[in-house]
C-alpha cells in the first residue's frame, strides 16, 4: 500500500515538473501574449560582411612572412548586452595548411591606451574544434567590439606547406548574460 | 526500508529535474560567420637552363670540354637559374657532387672562375669571381690554384655543427640578407658561370681521359641553419 503511495507521489511530482519545464522551454510566442512583457531580441552582426583574407590583396604566406592583420567588428543589433564567448573555424581545401599558420585574435579596447585583450593565440587548425574565449567587455545595445585578427606563418614552417590553399569560414559566437 | 524507497524516489526525481533544467536554462547566444577567407602559402621553385630559353627541373652537360682540349686552354659556360615560384630566394647554395674520375683528371682541371650574374638577365655583367674565396679553404696542395678535385672535396671536408654539410653559399660573404634585392627574386633569373682550364702541367697520360661531375643548386628563402 505504502509503495503504491510513494510511486503515485513520485509520478505526480514528475508530471508537474515536466509540464512546468515544457512550458518554460517554449519559444517566445507565449511571451508575446503577456501584456507587461516585451519580446527580447538577442542578435549580433559581423562587419565588414566580406572575406577578410585574400591572397590577391594580402599576398601569400611563407615561413617568417609578416603578420597579416585584419579587423572585424561584432555589432550588437539586439536589445541586451553580449560578450564574445566562442570562436570556431571551418576549413575547405588544403586543410593541412592550417597546421602551419598561427592566429592571434585580440579584442581591442575602446579607450585611449587601453591594452588589447588576447582572446586567442595558437594555430589556425586548433580553431576547427572551436575554442571557448572570455570576452573582456560587455557590449551594450547598438555598440560594437572590434576584433583584430592576425595570421602569419612562423619561420619554423617548412616546404610541406608550399603552394597550399585553404578557405576558412570564421564563426564568432556571443552570449548573454554579459557578466563573466 | 520505506525510508530507503522514499530517498531513492526523491533522488531519481531530483536527477530528472536537473536533466530537464539543464536544457531549459541555457544562455542566449548568437553566432555569425565571416566566410570565404582564403589563405595561400607561397612557392619557391627553381628551374634550370643551359640556354636561357628552355627551362627544366634539371639539365645535363652544361659544361662540356671542347674536343681537342689541351693544356692551358679554357672554356666557359653558364648555368641559368630561374625562380618560378612566388617567394624570393635570399641565398643560392651550390654543391659539386658525384665526381666520377677514375684517372685523376680532375686534379689537373683548374677552376678559374665561379661567378654569378649581376644584374639578372641573359647577358649579365658578371660580378665577383668567387674562386679567390675558395682557394684559402680548398687549396689542399698549396699551389695557389683551385682544382676541380679540390673544389669537389670541399663539401666533404666542411663541417657545421659537427656534421658534414655539402652546400656552400655562392654569393659574396657578408651579404646583408635582409636587404633588397634578394639573390633570386620571385620570377627572377641568375647565371652561374664557371670557367675551367686544363693545367699547363697536365701529364701526357691524361690524354683522352674523362671525368664527370654534377652541380646541384638550391635556392633558399633564407640562410639554412648551420650555414654561413
Amino acid at each position: 500500500m505504502k509503495h503504491k503511495q510513494i510511486v503515485t507521489s513520485a509520478l505526480t511530482i514528475m508530471l508537474v515538473l515536466s509540464l512546468v519545464m515544457f512550458m518554460a522551454n517554449q519559444p517566445s510566442a507565449s511571451a508575446c501574449t503577456i501584456p507587461f512583457g516585451k519580446r527580447i531580441r538577442f542578435d549580433m552582426e559581423l562587419s565588414p560582411n566580406v572575406p577578410l583574407f585574400r591572397p590577391d590583396v594580402n599576398g601569400c604566406f611563407y615561413p617568417g612572412s609578416p603578420k597579416i592583420t585584419k579587423k572585424l567588428q561584432a555589432v550588437n543589433v539586439g536589445d541586451i548586452p553580449f560578450r564574445i564567448c566562442w570562436f570556431e573555424v571551418t576549413f575547405h581545401g588544403d586543410t593541412y595548411l592550417a597546421t602551419g599558420l598561427q592566429m592571434e585574435i585580440l579584442e581591442l579596447g575602446k579607450g585611449k591606451g587601453e591594452k588589447p585583450h588576447v582572446l586567442y593565440n595558437g594555430t589556425l587548425s586548433s580553431l576547427s574544434k572551436g575554442v571557448e574565449v572570455s570576452g573582456k567587455s560587455a557590449i551594450p545595445q547598438g555598440k560594437s567590439v572590434t576584433l583584430q585578427i592576425g595570421v602569419w606563418m612562423p619561420n619554423t614552417s617548412g616546404n610541406e606547406y608550399q603552394g597550399l590553399t585553404l578557405t576558412a569560414d570564421f564563426a564568432v559566437t556571443v552570449h548573454f548574460p554579459p557578466v563573466k | 526500508m520505506n525510508k530507503k524507497i522514499i530517498f531513492a524516489s526523491i533522488f531519481v526525481i531530483g536527477m530528472l529535474a536537473l536533466a530537464m533544467g539543464y536544457g531549459t536554462y541555457a544562455y542566449f547566444s548568437s553566432t555569425r560567420t565571416s566566410t570565404g577567407n582564403i589563405f595561400t602559402a607561397g612557392t619557391l621553385n627553381l628551374q634550370l637552363s643551359n640556354d636561357y630559353a628552355n627551362w627544366y627541373d634539371g639539365v645535363t652537360a652544361t659544361w662540356t670540354s671542347p674536343s681537342g682540349w689541351a693544356p692551358n686552354a679554357s672554356f666557359t659556360n653558364t648555368l641559368y637559374l630561374k625562380n618560378v615560384g612566388s617567394v624570393d630566394a635570399q641565398v643560392v647554395y651550390q654543391d659539386l657532387t658525384n665526381l666520377n674520375d677514375l684517372d685523376g683528371l680532375s686534379n689537373y682541371i683548374q677552376v678559374t672562375e665561379i661567378s654569378d650574374s649581376i644584374p639578372w638577365g641573359v647577358d649579365p655583367a658578371y660580378g665577383t669571381n668567387y674562386v679567390v674565396n675558395f682557394i684559402p679553404r680548398c687549396d689542399l696542395n698549396g699551389d695557389g690554384k683551385l682544382s676541380l678535385a679540390e673544389l669537389a672535396s670541399w663539401g666533404d671536408r666542411k663541417t657545421t655543427s659537427g656534421s658534414p654539410h655539402p652546400w656552400d653559399i655562392t654569393t659574396s660573404a657578408g651579404e646583408t640578407l635582409t636587404s633588397p634585392p634578394p639573390t633570386l627574386p620571385a620570377g627572377g633569373t641568375l647565371g652561374l658561370r664557371f670557367t675551367f682550364k686544363l693545367m699547363e702541367e697536365t701529364p701526357n697520360e691524361m690524354q683522352g681521359k674523362t671525368c664527370t661531375i654534377d652541380l646541384k643548386v638550391m635556392a633558399s628563402q633564407n640562410v639554412l641553419a648551420g650555414l654561413p
